[in-house]
């Protein structure tokens, strides 16, 4: 089977002050479909330049990228836009919804970019409202929801175009351990149905969550423990 | 291909709703944005609309002249008044000769027609009501010359001319002065010890205005209205010397004819025309006791006036524009930085560089068109509001609104997109990262 995702040697360093960062040094890290994978390391192990690398935001300085086996090293920013909009699905530590628009809106938005026709985004975006439990409030703007119910919001925006690979980045990091746990449990049931995802994490307990523990230290893989 | 398309204008609909939308929430901020281009426009529309009412006035005016007329005057030498105010039976002899019209008419090719004409300042009686006028002996072609057409019965005729009758056609104001109630046509008149039968009544002159006689539209608004009999009938009743009342004494003055309109067959030859009777009249006057007026030249001075004031007026809707762009281009910055986070979402959710400019630019867009409709409408009511309060004729022609309305849109083109590709620009990651 295809991984969803395959790097090998992928290096990352950063011109910061005049002094080169090497954030990445050489990983080498395959996750296949179905998996769910947490990302730990203290700060400063290269866990967010991963994730940025992982979801097509930024590009190795070194070393290949396959993403469901196309190798994204090469592509230009406007495919990598693109591939980003169909292949994968964001969940962020502060939400990031965008404020002037309510529920529905805030999961259309890369079915907007995709160009896909209104009504049916329209249906899309209600279907997986009502799946993360926000059918009640499909026209409130995210100010008006708490934080558990705007992570809910972005996390069906991340399932909008179907992507093959879900990241997030500390996904319970500003919730209460309430609706952490809520969330967490709407990350099972995303994984049970098939769904592949990576999250990066401070968090012990959330780490223990998933099925497949990688950490990392100073831009190298430290282990990577599958239970 | 098709769908594509419908894609497109769905995603582009859509767009525009965004923009509005994120105007909107910042409702106060966007007004004052536009405000720039609100007054540039409108303020250009409606000086246009009155430079183009003032200068169309002052070219009907002209074009009453007729264009292809030459218009030549007598008018007193300045040596000449010193000396009858010394000697008061001194006999002023001076002005535009019958021998004029003959030299004009025999050696300058072009000239079709002339309207001599005699000016008198007379009382003109009915029974007891006096009324001061001009009495102009003229010939039976000068409606068609002047474009002062008869509104009821007839100008004189050749016959009235070569049997010297004593027969007028009042001025409209005139007929009305001397006959408030009964129809004037068949009645009699009196100047002086003659009597003249009412043929015809002439149509009203355009409404006089101070503005427009002084740009130069000269005698075709006298300040007394005009009653016109025939030259012949003139010469025979008041032969050559002319009394003039004035404040104490008599002036006496021998001028032949006061007014000669000349008609040149072609438009194009009015000046060579005008400049070789000119010519003619220089050698045959040794005073200039005479005076010339090309209406053509007087239209061809309002229209360069008309095109310098254009010019000044599209130089201030340039300057308006530039700078309300410049107001807008400000605005679109400090909205691009205050939604870095959006902009890094936006990419992060599948956004291309080109998406993100198109989402400004319609911003831009919106904000400058809204700016420049709503120059617009203010630009058009303005004119109304002066035409019915200063009494001003205005005219608001078809291309300066739409004209304004599409350069400011072009304006939110043009300073929207260097904040747009500013914000396109933006590395997702860091725009992620932004608070």
């Amino acid at each position: 089977m295809t991984p969803i995702v395959q790097l090998d040697d992928v290096r990352r360093t950063y011109q910061m002050g005049g002094e080169l960062v090497h954030a990445l040094r050489g990983l080498t890290l395959s996750i296949q479909p179905g998996e769910y994978v947490a990302i730990m390391g203290p700060s400063g192990c290269g866990k967010s330049t991963l994730l940025n690398l992982l979801g097509c935001l930024d590009r190795p300085s070194s070393g290949r990228y396959l993403l469901g086996g196309d190798d994204i090293s090469a592509l230009n920013d406007d495919d990598l836009s693109s591939i980003r909009g169909r292949r994968l699905g964001f969940i962020f530590q502060s939400y990031n919804l965008i404020q002037q628009l309510n529920v529905l809106e805030n999961i259309e938005v890369p079915l907007f970019y995709q160009g896909r026709p209104e009504e049916e985004a329209r249906e899309i975006a209600t279907r997986l409202a009502t799946r993360v439990g926000l059918e009640k409030r499909l026209d409130h703007r995210p100010f008006e929801l708490s934080g558990g119910q705007q992570q809910r919001v972005a996390i069906a925006r991340a399932l909008a175009s179907d992507p093959i690979l879900l990241l997030a980045d500390e996904a319970t990091g500003n919730l209460d351990s309430s609706s952490g746990r809520e969330i967490l449990g709407l990350f099972d049931e995303l994984n049970a149905a098939g769904k592949t995802l990576v999250m990066v994490t401070h968090d012990p307990a959330t780490g223990e969550r998933a099925k497949r523990l990688v950490r990392l230290r100073d831009g190298v893989l430290e282990s990577d423990l599958r239970k | 291909m098709q769908v594509r398309s419908s894609v497109n204008a769905s995603k582009f609909r859509r767009s525009i709703r965004l923009g509005l939308r994120s105007l909107w929430l910042h409702r106060l901020r966007s007004l004052l944005t536009v405000l720039g281009i609100v007054f540039g426009v409108c303020s250009v529309i409606a000086m246009l609309a009155i430079g183009e009412g003032a200068s169309h006035k002052a070219q009907e005016l002209i074009k009453k002249l007729g264009s292809q007329n030459i218009i030549l005057r007598s008018i007193k030498p300045p040596e000449e008044q010193k000396v009858s105010n010394n000697q008061n039976n001194y006999v002023l002899d001076y002005g535009l000769k019958y021998e004029d019209i003959a030299r004009i008419q025999g050696t300058i090719p072009g000239v079709t027609t002339i309207v001599p004409a005699r000016v008198m300042r007379e009382y003109v009686w009915n029974i007891t009501r006096r009324v001061d006028a001009e009495v102009v002996g003229t010939v039976p072609w000068y409606p068609t010359m002047r474009n002062h057409r008869v509104s009821r019965g007839r100008f004189f005729t050749e016959t009235d001319q070569n049997h010297a009758e004593n027969v007028c056609v009042l001025g409209e104001r005139l007929s009305r002065d001397l006959f408030p109630i009964e129809e004037p046509l068949g009645q009699t008149v009196r100047v002086g010890e003659q009597y003249y039968r009412v043929v015809g009544v002439m149509e009203p002159f355009v409404t006089p205005d101070a503005d427009a006689s002084a740009s130069g539209a000269g005698s075709s608004q006298p300040a007394v209205d005009r009653m016109f009999i025939p030259l012949e009938t003139a010469k025979r009743r008041y032969g050559e010397i002319l009394f003039k009342r004035r404040s104490g004494s008599f002036e006496q003055e021998r001028v032949a004819l006061h007014e000669v309109t000349v008609k040149v067959d072609r438009t194009e030859r009015v000046v060579p025309v005008s400049l070789a009777i000119k010519d003619l009249m220089e050698r045959n006057h040794k005073k200039k006791d005479y005076d010339i007026v090309v209406p053509l030249e007087q239209l061809k001075q309002a229209e360069e006036t008309k095109k310098i004031f254009n010019i000044v007026l599209g130089s201030i809707a340039a300057i308006s524009l530039v700078v309300g762009g410049i107001g807008i281009m400000n605005i679109m910055l400090a909205t691009v930085t205050e939604r870095t986070r959006e902009i890094g979402i936006r990419r992060a959710l599948g956004a291309k560089r080109g998406d993100i400019v198109t989402q400004f630019l319609i911003e831009a867009v919106i904000l400058s068109g809204a700016g420049g409709a709503l120059g617009v409408l203010l630009g058009v009511a303005i004119p109304f509001v002066v035409t019915a309060t200063a009494g001003m004729k205005t005219i608001i022609t078809l291309w300066s609104p739409l004209a304004a309305f599409t350069i400011s849109a072009l304006v939110g083109v043009v300073f929207g997109l260097y904040p747009a590709f500013r914000a396109a620009k933006m590395d997702p990651v860091e725009a992620l990262r932004h608070e």
